[in-house]
């Protein structure tokens, strides 16, 4: 072993070390992807989620629901990704296979009666995301999973004790009112599934 | 014995480095962290944390690892760093809390603190910011939305009321979702409170370290020139499509008269042109001389790569003050260093060692995205400290002790004023442009300062105080002699309507012409002459003195043909209405249309191909 070598080497490295930049990657395997630039059909401040599994969804903070789904890749940012100010709206990179229509479609036994839909903040989770927000001023946790096989959306609604007791309504526009499904832990739950065509 | 060579090295290892005063260096990032630095902080442990265009926190631990703290963000523009896991963060939807809450170094929870104002998809839609206040309250500014998108507002797209109602006449950018053109306080618990408005691009927003609000507006209608504005609750800065959202306001009664007489101007004024087109974060020197002798002294960015320094004073209750050149200028700077900016500085922050970090954003300015830092070694640079105002006139201090000589010599001191138009048009010339003689001229014994008696002290005006005659004690010029003082007010309280503004009168359009009307009869010599002179005020900071522009933004006269091959009609359009999209202001309002094709004369006979023929741009 040439000794002398080695150590000029070791010296190198050494000397070399301080200006190497070390970080830890942008996205962890498995988490959920998030956007928040502007998105095609949406409102200002809309997100796109991506979850494992190639289903993506745009969800609306001010209206509080689900805008529309699409399953496969998740966004094409290039429009977003601006060399001067302006900006367009991102290119989702699969087809649409869900959309719903109408302010507040969450609601509390009265399906006419359009609740005020207050925006709270959100949680990033492992393959879900959750979504906080007061509905006439009662908190709601909501929590945005995949079915399996990319069949569509499991949706469940956490309240506290003053919502608990309430049924809960659904209301998209153009369709009957979905009563909300209370679970065996006492949480209430709505699968949407996908349409097989675009919808 | 030792061998010369091994003397010489040894001379180079221990010999002192030779300072040099300010030391620009890129600072490495890793090849994930992509898009423009849009905000700069440092957590209580000395953590660096930026964001970027494309809605990422990035920290930096001082040890030197980078990790992705949050992403999926819409351009963020301002953090509050509260610790090392807790960071809260200004971009377009909302203030946001993002929080690590299981020690995994990236932020799972995002609170809403507050979303409690109108946004569309317009891409002019910013919320500037932030700082936060002892008491716990954040601070920010929603800028205007811009007519330049093109895309009208609907109430299905929109988050908000959405009022169309336009106040006086149509200008670029409008309010019609609340509260744009608003400063705003957010409370701890959320509340936002509007405080002030009048603002346009209010893209840098700071605080004090005595607690006093500062924005840094951006030229544009109704705003002359950009400028330090301190912000006080029920404040009006000029821009009138936020008063609608003003509890009682009447649109229908409105005059520009009434706009003119609530208006407050800048603090300082940062002339258009010789000080930057479009400001960025203001920040204060707290770090107690680490950064030279300026400590408690604005540092402010511009999309043109300079730094502006800036001082501050409160006269008979009124906050004003001086500008002055620092960084990027100068291609060949003294006690400059180092790289060149590398962008347009829109964000910056003093790192707890003292050094300013600057966040460069090519998609703003033109050039490349990046993050540099300006280190001090110990040398003071001869520089204008300050400007203050006395009696009758300015004193003038210095960072070195200058030559008797030149000091008491009054031709050294070159004194002119100047004010603006306050009109819904895009920015402004300088108007009631005087020469101010000077009494008397009174150094002090140190060479550290002198007090300029002024023939006539008038407020209302900024002043150009240009001193680059004087020199040190050991024979240096000033490395920037040049400063511009705002005189709002005098000592003895007195004080101009519309601040460094007036109304334009009646008989000025015809003076324009009038004006217009003997370019047109100069000599193309003249004519060329007078071009230069527009040229120098106005374009030479993006399309720099060689014509060679920006690589990425402004126009490269020399090396891109096309440009100038276009006809006169065409060039003269722009320069006169200007590309937003483009960064190219809008110059109607700002030179006459008489100026506008001298200063094309110009451009064509010292970068075109051929020199111009003499005949005046048609």
């Amino acid at each position: 072993m040439n000794l002398p070598l080695l150590l000029r080497a070791g010296w190198l490295v050494a000397f070399l070390a301080p200006l190497a930049i070390t970080a830890q990657s942008a996205l962890a395997p498995g988490e959920v992807l998030i956007e928040r630039a502007m998105l095609p059909d949406a409102r200002a401040g809309s997100f796109a989620f991506g979850l494992p599994g190639g289903v993506n969804f745009c969800y609306d903070p001010t209206r509080g629901g689900v805008n529309y789904a699409w399953t496969g890749e998740f966004l094409d940012l290039t429009n977003v990704r601006p060399v001067n100010k302006l900006l367009k709206a991102a290119t989702l990179r699969g087809p649409v296979v869900y959309r719903e229509q109408g302010e507040s479609p969450l609601r509390r036994s009265n399906a006419s009666r359009e609740p005020v839909v207050e925006f709270k903040g959100y949680t990033l989770r492992a393959s879900a995301v959750e979504l906080r927000y007061t509905v006439d001023g009662t908190p709601v946790a909501e929590t945005i999973s995949a079915l399996p096989g990319a069949a569509g959306l499991k949706r469940t609604f956490r309240f506290d004790r003053a919502g608990a007791d309430a049924n809960w309504l659904y209301v998209v526009a153009g369709q009957p009112p979905s009563a909300l499904v209370r679970d065996a832990a006492g949480d209430f739950t709505l699968d949407v599934l996908f349409a097989k065509t675009a919808p | 014995m030792i061998s010369s060579f091994r003397l010489l090295l040894l001379c180079a290892l221990f010999a002192p480095l030779a300072r040099a005063g300010y030391r620009i260096e890129n600072i490495p990032r890793p090849a994930e962290l992509r898009g423009g630095i849009i905000a700069v902080g440092f957590s209580p442990t000395g953590t660096l944390v930026v964001t970027t265009r494309y809605g990422e926190v990035w920290m930096r631990t001082t040890a030197g690892v980078w990790r992705c703290f949050a992403r999926g963000l819409n351009e963020p523009l301002g953090l509050v760093v509260e610790s090392d896991s807790v960071v809260y963060v200004a971009h377009r939807p909302e203030l946001l809390k993002a929080t690590d809450t299981d020690g995994d170094g990236r932020a799972d929870t995002f609170d809403a603190i507050s979303n409690q104002w109108g946004i569309s998809n317009n891409y002019h839609e910013f919320f500037f910011g932030l700082r936060r206040d002892t008491a716990g309250n954040f601070l920010g500014v929603l800028s205007l939305t811009s007519g330049g998108d093109k895309q009208s507002l609907a109430q299905a797209d929109v988050r908000g009321v959405l009022n169309g109602a336009p106040i006086l006449e149509p200008a670029g950018h409008f309010a019609d979702v609340p509260y744009r053109g608003w400063a705003v306080k957010i409370a701890p618990d959320g509340k936002l409170t509007p405080i002030a408005t009048g603002f346009r691009q209010p893209n840098g927003v700071g605080l004090s370290p005595a607690g006093e609000f500062f924005v840094n507006d951006n030229q544009g209608e109704y705003k002359p020139s950009c400028g330090l504005l301190h912000v006080a609750p029920g404040d009006f800065h000029g821009h009138v499509a936020g008063l609608k959202w003003e509890p009682g306001f009447d649109a229908k009664t409105f005059t520009t008269e009434q706009a003119w007489k609530r208006y407050k101007g800048p603090a300082v004024v940062f002339p258009h042109g010789p000080m930057g087109v479009s400001g960025g974060e203001i920040i204060w020197d707290t770090t107690g001389g680490k950064f030279g002798p300026f400590a408690g002294q604005v540092f402010a960015g511009d999309y043109t790569r300079i730094v502006i320094r800036s001082t501050l004073e409160q006269v008979a209750g009124t906050w004003q003050g001086a500008c002055f050149p620092f960084l990027g200028r100068n291609e060949s700077a003294p006690y400059v260093s180092g790289e060149k900016l590398l962008a347009g500085v829109m964000r910056s922050a003093f790192a707890p060692d003292g050094s300013l970090y600057l966040g460069a954003t090519g998609g703003w300015g033109a050039g490349a995205d990046g993050l540099q830092r300006v280190v001090w070694d110990g040398l003071v640079s001869p520089e204008i400290r300050d400007v203050k105002i006395t009696d009758h006139g300015f004193r003038l201090t210095f960072t070195r002790a200058m030559s008797a000589a030149t000091l008491a010599a009054a031709a050294n001191f070159e004194v002119n004023r100047f004010r603006f138009y306050y009109h819904y048009k895009y920015g402004s010339p300088w108007v009631d442009e005087a020469r101010v003689a000077l009494k008397e001229v009174r150094p002090s014994a140190d060479g550290l300062s002198v007090d300029l008696m002024l023939l006539e002290l008038k407020p209302g005006f900024v002043y150009e105080l240009s001193v680059a005659a004087l020199r040190t004690r050991d024979s240096q010029p000033l490395a920037n002699p040049l400063a511009y003082y705002t005189a709002n007010r005098l000592r003895n309280g007195e004080r101009a309507i519309g601040d460094t503004t007036r109304l334009q009168r009646a008989d000025e359009k015809a003076l324009s012409a009038k004006e217009e009307a003997a370019v047109t009869t100069a000599s193309p010599d003249a004519v060329v002459a007078a071009g230069e002179k527009v040229y120098r005020l106005y374009c030479v900071p993006c399309h720099q003195p060689d014509g060679r522009g920006i690589l990425g933004g402004a126009a490269n006269f020399r090396e891109d043909k096309t440009r100038l091959a276009k006809p006169d009609a065409e060039l003269l359009k722009v320069i006169a209405e200007g590309n937003e999209l483009k960064g190219m202001p809008a110059f109607a309002a700002i030179a006459t249309a008489g100026q506008r094709r001298a200063v094309l004369a110009y451009i064509r006979a010292t970068f075109g191909d051929k020199p111009a023929d003499g005949g005046l741009p048609k």
